[in-house]
């Protein structure tokens, strides 16, 4: 490792706020990235199989759901 | 390749299911060598890579600063290609391309803006600067979030397509801006840390790691991209006979 200590490796000489607010912005910004595409794809998917499931329930009783509606 | 082989190539690669079911596996790699890379490159690049001997520690900022920015114009070219090939080709998938790299686009921009601004702080003295090269990042991030507002303003998708894809066209001349900015005004941005044909300024202890970072960002990129531009293709699709095999295949499992 380049520095002595962990306490050196926060410090970052006297640059440590600068260093670790662009790191810590960075991986702040990575992560929600990844999730917010993740939760994206999953809500989509599971918005498919839910109008999967109606549709094939409509399918099995296609009259009895015409005539409730009526 | 014959021709009609490679016009054929060219319609499988317009085809959503296609694109689809191609980028199954793609998604997964992605992601781990993503992560992977990210990692470490951020271990040697805060921990073991040597301080600048002017700098200082600061300098480690630029293993940040310097892959958000080459995403960022990056992402904007990817979207430029894509609107152009939109408006010529008519082909679907271009508009589900720049809508997905959209998000990432705005934040990796925000993000080049505010690791240099704190880089600025302890290197230049100063915050912010009028720069070249600042301003025309700052000009990169009003176009992401133009064509941002734009989408959200037009409701026929079509001509939302359209709008989006010369937009981002005509933004890309921002580019050839933001790189030459260093040269064309005089500047507190230090030449670019690689280039193509050169060997770099910096001693290789130095470069390794930034290397790893940036090919960490572009993985993450092609990943998150790639998920996003699945995402849209449900949505677009959900009416089509393969995503509903495709749903009902996934419940089998």
């Amino acid at each position: 490792m380049y520095f002595d200590s962990f306490e050196a490796l926060l410090q970052m000489g006297k640059h440590g706020f600068y260093v670790w607010s662009a790191w810590g912005s960075t991986a702040l910004v990575l992560l929600l990235s990844w999730l917010s595409a993740r939760a994206g794809f999953n809500s989509a998917a599971r918005r498919l199989q839910q109008q999967l499931l109606l549709s094939e329930r409509e399918a099995q009783q296609p009259s009895t759901v015409r005539n409730e509606s009526a | 390749m014959t021709e009609s082989a490679l016009k054929r190539l060219w319609h499988k690669l317009g085809s959503p299911r296609w694109f689809f079911a191609l980028t199954t596996s793609w998604v997964t790699v992605l992601g781990w060598v993503a992560l992977a890379l990210l990692l470490w490159g951020s271990v040697w690049s805060l921990a073991f890579a040597p301080a600048d001997y002017q700098q200082g520690n600061s300098f480690r900022i630029m293993y940040v600063h310097v892959p958000a920015a080459m995403l960022a114009q990056s992402l904007y070219i990817g979207m430029g290609v894509a609107g152009f090939i939109g408006l010529v080709w008519r082909m679907k998938l271009t508009d589900v391309a720049i809508a997905a790299c959209l998000p990432l686009g705005t934040v990796v921009t925000a993000l080049a803006l505010f690791s240099g601004s704190v880089w600025g702080r302890p290197t230049w003295g100063s915050w912010w600067e009028w720069d070249g090269r600042t301003v025309s990042t700052l000009v990169l991030f009003f176009l992401y979030v133009g064509i941002y507002a734009l989408r959200e303003a037009i409701a026929d998708s079509d001509l939302r397509a359209r709008a989006s894809a010369l937009m981002a066209m005509v933004g890309t001349i921002n580019i050839p801006i933001i790189k030459y900015s260093v040269e064309w005004w005089n500047t507190l941005h230090q030449p670019a840390s690689f280039s193509l044909m050169e060997k770099p300024a910096m001693p290789s202890e130095m470069w390794a790691p930034l290397l790893v970072m940036v090919l960490g960002f572009y993985s993450f990129a092609a990943f998150t991209v790639l998920l996003r531009m699945r995402t849209e293709i449900l949505h677009r699709e959900i009416n089509a006979r393969w995503v509903r095999d495709w749903i009902q295949g996934k419940e089998s499992h």
